[in-house]
């Protein structure tokens, strides 16, 4: 049974549907991608699966985390899957934590308020933790402010800390956007080798399609709040069903190319549409390079295809492989 | 941006002339050189990118050349436009906070020519149209407020503001890292029509050496205050000499032709607190081929291979010029790749990553056996966790 169920969710926020019908699942021990750019609901999506949804949200459609559904369980019981059963890591780690505590405690303080644990078993956890996600010395960390630390080692305590449970799943939102390219590798390389170490389900919310490859089993693409692409790393890699997962792919390849800034027929051009003013039929087709008149007319199903899902009118017609279409 | 200009030192004019500029900041308990020693120009109508991590020194760099930070010794000499006021123009990274939110568009973007009152206000508003328009926003977004903007167009009004003071050389501060990578494309291809029009100068500082490829002719590599590299942007993509420039290109996230790349050689630990910087070369305490001389002597900035390409490492003639088992791309190279093709690549990728490292793959890792292996400990782990409560963040 899949350790992550989201079912057909749609979220709506003061008649502003920002979430439509996403679906997906998470396995257990799989690290799943999810990619989309600002606005896409891919963070939205994150918050859903905890319950933290904005205040006057309508959020329809299931949600099942190791078989609990979250949309109907009580508060005390989404308490305790909240760092319990599902663990959370962010993109800002120094705002993420208490800068008046050192940062072993407040992990200590996570251990004890989900398993019955004393004072100073939290804290041999912690100090055991902090070691786990390859900070140096240990026990000097534990008695650090976070000011003391750098991003990345702030990172690192975010990761203990979301391990301080022995959560099932991890849900990480940008774990790295805002570190430095070299902190980057270190915390992407800790946090697959923690999911296979572990066997831990994780779910990675980023924008960085490069990151999301070099890591990640499987990829899931959103486009503004829908979910346009589903499939296998290896098979997203090699033939992307859908145009916009495509040109992300051929926008990150060229990267570092130094090829000028020239134009390129890959190249994506226009803003995101946004999910509370959705354009007619399929949402990326201003955008698409492919688009034609079917497209404009009626919002393409997601369909299976090999080795994943695609929401695309046209993926039966088109060729997508790197390079040119 | 430009293929007119030689770029490099020797140039007749350089727009900005950097010699061995050292800017500090002092706090009651320690002194913190952030800018050490440096020394580059960039020549008229080139686009130079300076790239490094936080806390390198890179945004004091360019707040120094901007005038906006005193060196504490070293020369900052701009050539551009004589002394007259306007010509260095900056944009900040964060278009938010460097628009007044009470301004309409079209204010902000006349401002700079207000207090010297170029025009009369009637047509203060019509240049703000057309600068608008050159920045490819319409003109129907002139009495919007900042807040009604998306990041991309805040970001190009800073730009049009720019223009308005008819700069000459534009120092630009990570111009491209808060934008998705999908509108990246089409603000660097803006800035880049941009220069051709007005023939500008360009200072990039980015921490995105990806980001920046596309449009630098030279790029630099600051690495704890000092510039460790500098050459064109084609040869310290493809053939990067000082092995912090090597760490840093392959440490970012690259889009395989195949899963299964998991990155490779990730550097380890952190930079060094720049209050108490390590002796000789700053990057020994992490540098996989460190020696003795690394630790007594700081490396100065001589030619490697050709005269513009300019490297500070003691050992840069022993060092592989590229240590990716990836290949490597460089500028006029296209990338169009049949299925086949790829197979091919990934599979011969596999294979070296079967085989022993080659020389130089590993940093730090593997010291190659060609290589003597009294180097003085590894890389230092203590320098990982600051004492006495260095605030890092503030680096």
């Amino acid at each position: 049974m899949p350790v992550l169920v989201v079912d057909g969710v749609s979220l709506a926020v003061g008649g502003a549907t920002l979430l439509s019908d996403v679906s997906f699942t998470v396995g257990r021990g799989e690290m799943v991608g999810l990619v989309g750019e600002s606005g896409s609901g891919k963070t939205l999506t994150g918050l859903s699966i905890l319950g933290l949804v904005p205040p006057r949200a309508t959020l329809t459609g299931a949600i099942r985390v190791a078989g609990i559904d979250m949309t109907s369980a009580a508060p005390a019981v989404l308490r305790q899957i909240r760092g319990g059963r599902v663990g959370m890591i962010f993109q800002e780690p120094r705002s993420s934590l208490n800068p008046v505590k050192p940062v072993g405690r407040q992990i200590a303080d996570v251990v004890r308020a989900h398993l019955a644990a004393t004072r100073r078993q939290a804290n041999a956890t912690a100090v055991s933790l902090l070691g786990q996600v390859g900070l140096p010395n240990p026990s000097a960390c534990f008695a650090a402010y976070p000011h003391e630390l750098s991003g990345g080692m702030c990172q690192r305590v975010m990761i203990a800390m979301a391990l301080s449970c022995g959560p099932a799943l991890l849900i990480a939102d940008e774990p790295t956007t805002a570190l430095d390219v070299t902190v980057q590798a270190q915390i992407i390389t800790l946090l697959r080798s923690i999911a296979d170490e572990r066997g831990l389900s994780v779910l990675l919310i980023t924008h960085n399609l490069a990151v999301v490859t070099q890591v990640c089993d499987r990829i899931i693409t959103m486009y503004c709040g829908q979910v346009v692409n589903a499939g296998t790393t290896a098979r997203v890699l090699s033939t992307p069903s859908h145009p916009y997962t495509w040109a992300l792919l051929e926008s990150g390849r060229r990267q570092l190319s130094g090829d000028g800034a020239g134009a390129s027929p890959t190249e994506l051009t226009g803003q995101p549409a946004s999910p509370a003013n959705p354009p007619q039929g399929c949402r990326f087709h201003p955008r698409c390079p492919f688009a034609d008149a079917r497209c404009a007319a009626d919002v393409p199903d997601l369909t299976d295809v090999d080795g994943g899902q695609t929401r695309c009118a046209r993926h039966g017609e088109l060729s997508l492989t790197a390079g040119r279409p | 941006m430009t293929g007119d200009v030689t770029p490099g030192a020797g140039h007749a004019a350089p727009a900005v002339r950097v010699t061995h500029l050292r800017v500090s900041y002092d706090s009651r308990r320690r002194r913190l050189t952030a800018v050490d020693d440096v020394s580059f120009e960039v020549g008229v109508g080139e686009t130079v990118a300076v790239i490094g991590e936080s806390g390198s020194g890179k945004s004091t760099l360019l707040r120094a050349i901007a005038g906006l930070a005193v060196p504490a010794s070293g020369r900052v000499e701009i050539a551009v436009g004589g002394a007259s006021a306007g010509k260095v123009q900056v944009v900040f990274q964060d278009a938010d906070l460097a628009l007044d939110p009470r301004y309409p568009v079209w204010k902000a973007i006349a401002e700079p020519l207000i207090p010297r009152r170029l025009r009369i206000p009637k047509q203060l508003r019509e240049t703000a149209l057309d600068l608008l328009r050159e920045v490819g926003l319409g003109g129907d977004l002139a009495d919007r407020r900042p807040h009604q903007l998306s990041g991309g167009q805040r970001q190009r009004v800073t730009i049009a503001r720019a223009l308005a003071a008819r700069a000459l050389l534009v120092l630009l501060d990570e111009p491209v890292s808060a934008q998705d990578v999908s509108l990246q494309g089409s603000l660097l291809r803006l800035l880049a029509s941009i220069q051709r029009q007005h023939g500008l100068t360009y200072l990039i500082v980015s921490h995105d050496i990806a980001a920046v490829a596309r449009v630098a002719d030279r790029i630099g590599v600051m690495y704890a205050a000092r510039l460790v590299e500098i050459g064109p942007a084609g040869l310290v993509l493809s053939q990067p000499r000082h092995p912090y420039t090597q760490a840093l290109i392959n440490a970012v996230p690259r889009i395989a032709d195949q899963w299964a790349a998991m990155p490779e050689h990730v550097i380890t630990g952190e930079p060094p607190d720049l209050s108490n910087p390590p002796s000789g070369c700053r990057f020994r305490t992490r540098c996989a081929f460190a020696i003795d001389r690394c630790a007594a002597e700081v490396p100065v900035m001589e030619p490697s291979t050709s005269d513009d390409h300019r490297v500070a490492c003691h050992r840069w003639r022993e060092i592989d010029a590229f240590p990716h088992s990836r290949p490597a791309l460089h500028p006029g190279q296209t990338e169009t790749r049949s299925p086949a093709q790829e197979q091919g690549t990934a599979t011969a990728r596999t294979r070296e990553r079967a085989g022993p490292p080659a020389a130089a793959q590993d940093l730090p890792g593997d010291i190659p056996e060609d290589l003597p292996e009294d180097r003085p400990g590894g890389p230092a782990r203590d320098q990982m966790l600051p004492a006495n409560g260095t605030d890092r963040s503030q680096c």
